[in-house]
């Protein structure tokens, strides 16, 4: 175990629900940028396959199990706005000569 | 008796502080040995700052010389608020080689007139000439009585720091007050260097055009820079958002993360 030195998540939540805006994440490669999207997409939306062999025990009725794809989707909702992870998040890439431009 | 939970072990936080800092040579420092630089910037100034009325209202251009107005800040003219001062210009002022992020920030009028060019019509990787963000001790202070600090510290503006401070050795390290740092005098950068080397004789930027910028170290890690784009925070330790809020900061807009290649461990399990 070590310590996060990405804890993006409030500073996130805090630009997008209070400030109407979305965070810059300034990251090394696109490498970088696919792995906070994706831990970004499970830890916020949740799961974009549900595995129902991992997700219930095996005796469980197929008629008792929720549609937890459906119900993420559903709280995916903000009014009439569909969230997306593009909304919450940007990213700078530094560049080959390691450059990274910020603007505005 | 030693804390229960070992990821938030002082020790810990000691060996990642140096790693957060923009003027360190740590592995995952992101300037030096990583070769880092961040360019900022600042917002373009809107097609209708000469003639707001005519590009707003969609009315004709005027025949006669606009007259120069200071905008209002009525709510029913949002738009205008948002201009710069007309009593700023933009000009090139200073260069940040210990962060290696280049601000270009406004410059107030009566500033002397800069003889070089501007950092808009070079390459970005062929200069490291920033536009320094004209101090904002005072004003942040008035506008932040919180900060309990006082917000003005000297960046070297011409020479590379690596400094890297231990955490141990750092009294700012195991104290909870943010600090600013200073970073110390370092040596140049190596030849193979990708980055220009700054010197005193740089000829992009003169003395008397050196500026300030902000830079404070937050209790929990990481370091926060004001820029004109607003402030900029090299690593995100968890709780840091609460740093900048006790102090009156504003909270950052841009992180930078730190390198994957030391960190995956940490951030990502693998």
């Amino acid at each position: 175990m070590g310590i996060n030195v990405c804890e993006f998540e409030f500073p996130a939540y805090y630009f997008f629900f209070s400030q109407r805006q979305s965070l810059n994440l300034i990251v090394d490669s696109q490498e970088v940028e696919d792995k906070i999207r994706a831990v970004f997409q499970e830890t916020l939306f949740g799961p974009i396959e549900i595995e129902a062999d991992a997700d219930f025990a095996p005796g469980y009725s197929m008629d008792k199990r929720p549609d937890l794809l459906k119900e993420s989707l559903y709280f995916r909702k903000v009014g009439d706005t569909f969230l997306e992870i593009n909304m919450i998040l940007q990213f700078t890439h530094f560049d080959a000569a390691g450059v990274a431009t910020v603007k505005h | 008796m030693p804390h229960p939970n070992p990821v938030f072990k002082d020790d810990d936080r000691a060996a990642l502080r140096p790693h957060l800092r923009p003027s360190t040579i740590s592995p995952l420092s992101i300037q030096v040995q990583q070769q880092r630089r961040i360019l900022v910037h600042p917002p373009a100034l809107p097609s209708f700052v000469s003639s707001p009325r005519r590009s707003l209202m969609n009315s004709p251009p005027p025949t006669t010389q606009p007259t120069h107005r200071k905008p209002s800040l009525s709510p029913k003219r949002p738009l205008l608020a948002l201009l710069p001062s007309r009593t700023t210009k933009y000009t090139p002022m200073s260069i940040i080689p210990s962060t290696h992020i280049a601000v270009l920030a406004p410059l107030p009028l009566n500033a002397p007139p800069s003889p070089t060019p501007s950092l808009l019509d070079q390459s970005p990787t062929s200069t490291i000439t920033a536009f320094a963000r004209t101090t904002m001790d005072a004003k942040a202070s008035r506008a932040h009585p919180r900060a309990s600090w006082p917000a003005n510290v000297v960046i070297p503006t011409t020479s590379f720091t690596s400094g890297a401070g231990n955490g141990k050795n750092d009294p700012a390290a195991s104290g909870s007050i943010p600090t600013l740092i200073s970073p110390p005098d370092d040596p140049p950068p190596s030849p193979e260097s990708p980055l220009p080397t700054l010197t005193a004789s740089t000829p992009l930027v003169s003395q008397h055009q050196t500026r300030q910028l902000n830079l404070v170290r937050l209790p929990r890690g990481g370091t926060y820079v004001a820029t004109c784009v607003g402030p900029i925070q090299v690593g995100i330790p968890p709780e840091t958002i609460k740093d900048c809020l006790n102090a009156g900061l504003s909270v950052p807009r841009h992180y930078v993360v730190p390198p994957i290649q030391s960190t995956a461990r940490e951030r990502f399990g693998h």
